[in-house]
């Protein structure tokens, strides 16, 4: 079953040049689509730039500089060309090289977003085992209310509850950004907060940054459990109606033991595919949340750039998104075959 | 068991949950005496005075410069400020100053004429919006360094708004230390984008983009030291929230932009409301090239039908004046004698009939939808028009789309928003009614009259200032009688602090821009 340690990587290799190929490709279609999009919205970022009192000339020699007055397949192709040397442009609104907006705002996203996906596996999961095994029971009717109402329920307003109840009423949490007033941010490692603090033993930051995610994790994990926790109730549900679990039962395995080393193991390869997948669920939450939250993410970014009609670092934005979400599917196509030993990347 | 694993969930959640524990220093946090906590509710996008064009950004700005001169407090005259003295030339269009000297620019470089020179020939080889003021009135070619102290602007037509106009945050002076930062010939624009290069009593020492600008009192300040150490400006969009943080004291000074969430905090202990008129006009554009709008009378009818009052109670809570003519009140040259609309339905359908529109006939009213107060004021106008048969179809359009839309005459009638960038009529006459100023750049009515374009263009060069505000008069005169806007009303601007911030001194010229360099806070 297992392949063969000499064999192992050609295998591996040749699959991953597959895969980085077919992302090359997906690259290729968003950069082109969204280039396009953005290109034809009604709008001349030129005026957006000159601002309300420029003259007809000043406006003229801005679009000439931005270059909007060339063709669309050749503002197409400078951008590839730039693209190709690392240069997403610079941002109309910020006036920076949109690779360094993205920079600076990319730490917070990855921490929001990572916070929630560690919850929505450490909550979903237990979720969708509990759900299997007392099917139609009490806690399953309550898991399913919770994960049902989280994708039901509109974001903003569920998002505005949160900080009304806590932040307005009790008092208990923070409403917005990433770290209180008289706290200085910790010595920057990775941009993380939470991360860096911890690494630099900086209890009071660690302390801030913590109750700064709380609200927006809760928010962001809550509207992103439905997918596993139903993932995970129906595989449970189909292996544990498996011959070999009846075997399991007969040979007088403990009930945890099944569920878990057998049952749960091979319930685990859908749910990985999903959860690659909410990935891109939790990016989308991003925009509302972090709006919602001043959480100063690329989501952030994103908002105001796209009312500002700021194509270049909306066209950044998409490619640096899509690169992570396939990244993240990529690493879960690798996780198969940590799950489960049969499979083989050929 | 499950059971087990459940509990070390439930564990891990209520250790999160001890994070939920308020900050031990309790809720009513006091802010440092010498740091003041300004809570803004949008950020900035750059912070290079010779490219912004945004009064949010220009508070971050504003006080990381010197200008060569200054307004006088809250008032609209001009002071020295880099310069000491002034000379202007009898045609009104050469102006010398005499600078200050000893002065230094934060990054260590002496302001001295050429570094002037160099930072206005900096704004106008980028030619970004933030040049547009002087656009056709002066460029880096009439600027002359005469010695290390003195330099001389000449300019290419009079200019009676000049010296005005040099107290804007566009007219910054920026270290000649920036080009050091140069990337791909940007002139620093990039450095300069996130950094400040000033002499100014303050300078940027922090921003966490989304989250905090940080401004430090500049120590080496050759002017009156800022009783502020830090200014700290942080982005909180929620204006509940902000209200909120204000009533704990973890804000000491807020820009509630809703006037229900100030009305909510208004009269709480520790807060007070600052209130004062402002010079944000706020009106409609009739687009002249339209085929009912053209003719004077459907927009005099227009003018006649628009409910002025119940527009402000409704809207603004009665906390606006209803503008006379195109010139806000309060500021030189506004004729307090002109005539004003108010709402007369028989007048306005008379008008209609005159004009051959007995039965009405429809037309667009374009708004971004994201302003509220103009998607209130567009219902409100509807209404109103309605009943003298002109249907309102109301086009709401994002802002990238509304201004492409204004600025290609692509509109029947549009809501707007006024605010002057120096302290002169002319930013309500020249830019408002000189015909070849139409669309973005001001005449977003797309007026066009040879007698007024001489006007406007007259009162510009005119030296003599008696016989400037004769022509204001006719100005404004000819402004109401063809009604080319909907004069709507000048909102009272307001802005909530805590009892401790002293000093505050309000200037309507410097809307958004509290004077942080005069700031103090009571202990």
């Amino acid at each position: 079953m297992r392949s063969s340690p000499a064999r192992a990587p050609p295998f591996m290799a040749h699959f991953l040049a597959r895969r980085l190929l077919l992302q090359v490709l997906v690259f290729t279609g968003v950069l082109i689509l969204t280039f396009l999009i953005s290109h034809s919205v009604p709008g001349d970022p030129a005026l957006l730039r000159a601002g309300p009192r420029a003259s007809p000339e000043i406006i003229a020699q801005l679009r000439h500089d931005m270059g909007l007055d060339r063709s669309l397949p050749v503002q197409l192709w400078i951008y590839v060309r730039d693209l190709l040397r690392g240069d997403l442009g610079v941002s109309i609104r910020t006036q920076r090289p949109v690779i360094q907006d993205v920079a600076e705002h990319f730490p917070a996203t990855f921490e929001l977003t990572t916070a929630a996906l560690l919850v929505v596996i450490v909550v979903g999961i237990p979720l969708g085992v509990l759900s299997a095994v007392q099917k139609d029971r009490f806690p399953d009717h309550l898991s399913r209310v919770i994960a049902i109402s989280g994708v039901s329920l509109p974001v903003f307003w569920l998002g505005l509850m949160l900080i009304y109840v806590f932040f307005v009423r009790l008092g208990w949490l923070p409403g917005t950004g990433r770290l209180d007033m008289g706290v200085e941010p910790p010595a920057a490692l990775t941009g993380l907060y939470a991360f860096d603090a911890l690494a630099g033993r900086d209890w009071a930051a660690l302390r801030s940054a913590l109750r700064h995610l709380f609200l927006p994790v809760l928010l962001l994990s809550y509207v992103s459990l439905a997918p596993v926790v139903r993932m995970v109730r129906s595989s449970m549900l189909e292996i544990l109606g498996q011959d070999y679990i009846r075997t399991a039962r007969a040979k007088g395995l403990a009930e945890r033991f099944i569920l878990y080393r057998h049952a749960l193991r091979n319930a685990l390869i859908p749910t990985l595919t999903i959860i690659g997948l909410s990935y891109g669920t939790l990016l989308q939450g991003a925009v509302v949340t972090e709006t919602i939250f001043a959480w100063p993410g690329m989501a952030y970014y994103a908002v105001g750039s796209m009312t500002y009609l700021d194509y270049p670092a909306v066209i950044g934005i998409t490619l640096v998104s899509a690169l992570i979400y396939s990244t993240v599917n990529l690493l879960v196509d690798l996780l198969y075959g940590v799950v489960d030993p049969r499979i083989r990347y050929d | 068991m499950i059971p087990s694993q459940w509990s070390r969930v439930l564990v891990a959640v209520a250790v999160l949950g001890l994070l939920a524990v308020p900050n031990p220093a309790g809720s009513a946090q006091a802010t440092p005496r010498d740091v003041l906590i300004f809570g803004a509710t949008s950020d900035v996008e750059t912070m290079d005075p010779q490219v912004s064009v945004d009064n949010i950004a220009w508070r971050a700005i504003y006080y990381n410069y010197d200008r060569l001169v200054q307004l006088k407090g809250g008032t609209t005259e001009v002071a020295p400020q880099l310069a000491e003295s002034w000379t202007i030339s009898p045609d009104g269009k050469t102006f010398t100053f005499r600078l200050r000297t000893g002065v230094k620019f934060t990054d260590g470089t002496p302001l001295d004429a050429s570094a002037v020179a160099a930072s206005f020939t900096r704004l106008f080889k980028m030619g970004k919006g933030a040049a547009g003021l002087w656009d056709g009135i002066l460029d880096a070619s009439g600027i002359t360094v005469v010695n290390a102290s003195t330099i001389r602007f000449t300019l290419k037509t009079p200019f009676a708004p000049f010296l005005g106009s040099l107290a804007t945050d566009q007219a910054s002076i920026v270290s000649p230390g920036v080009m050091k930062h140069e990337t791909g010939g940007d002139l620093g624009q990039a450095w300069l984008s996130g950094n400040s290069a000033g002499s100014g009593p303050f300078f940027l020492k922090e921003w966490r983009r989304g989250e905090r600008i940080v401004l430090e009192r500049n120590p080496n300040y050759w002017g009156p030291k800022p009783a502020l150490r830090q200014v700290v400006i942080r982005n909180i969009p929620d204006a509940a929230v902000l209200r909120d943080l204000l009533e704990r004291g973890e804000v000491d000074l807020g820009e509630v932009l809703t006037d229900d969430q100030i009305d909510a905090i208004k009269g709480k202990p520790g807060i007070t409301v600052f209130e004062a008129p402002s010079f944000l006009a706020t009106y409609l554009y009739l687009n002249n090239r339209n085929r009912y709008l053209e003719n004077v009378k459907v927009r005099q009818a227009i003018s006649y039908a628009v409910d002025y009052q119940g527009i402000i109670q409704g809207v603004r809570k009665g906390r606006a004046v209803q503008m006379r003519g195109p010139i806000p009140q309060g500021m030189a040259g506004h004729d307090k004698t002109l005539f004003q609309y108010t709402r007369n339905l028989t007048r306005a359908r008379q008008l209609l009939a005159e004009a051959g529109h007995p039965q009405g006939f429809e037309l667009g009213l374009l708004i971004d939808p994201g302003v509220r107060e103009w998607a209130d004021i567009a219902t409100i106008v509807q209404a109103n028009l309605a009943e003298v048969g002109i249907r309102v179809k109301i086009e709401g359009y994002a802002r990238p789309t509304m201004r492409a839309k204004l600025d290609k005459a692509d509109f029947d009638m549009a809501t707007g928003f006024w605010t002057p960038d120096y302290p002169d009529a002319d930013m309500f006459t020249w830019f408002w009614f000189y015909s070849k100023n139409g669309g973005l750049a001001g005449n977003r009515s797309f007026y066009s009259n040879p007698r007024m374009d001489q006007l406007v263009v007259a009162q510009r060069q005119e030296p003599d200032l008696a016989k400037r505000m004769q022509m204001f008069r006719q100005i404004q005169k000819i402004a109401v009688d063809d009604a080319v806007y909907v004069y709507l009303h000048q909102p009272v601007y307001r802005i909530a602090m805590r009892n401790r911030v002293q000093g505050y001194v309000y200037n309507p010229m410097l809307l958004f821009m509290p004077n942080f360099s005069g700031i103090s806070k009571a202990p």
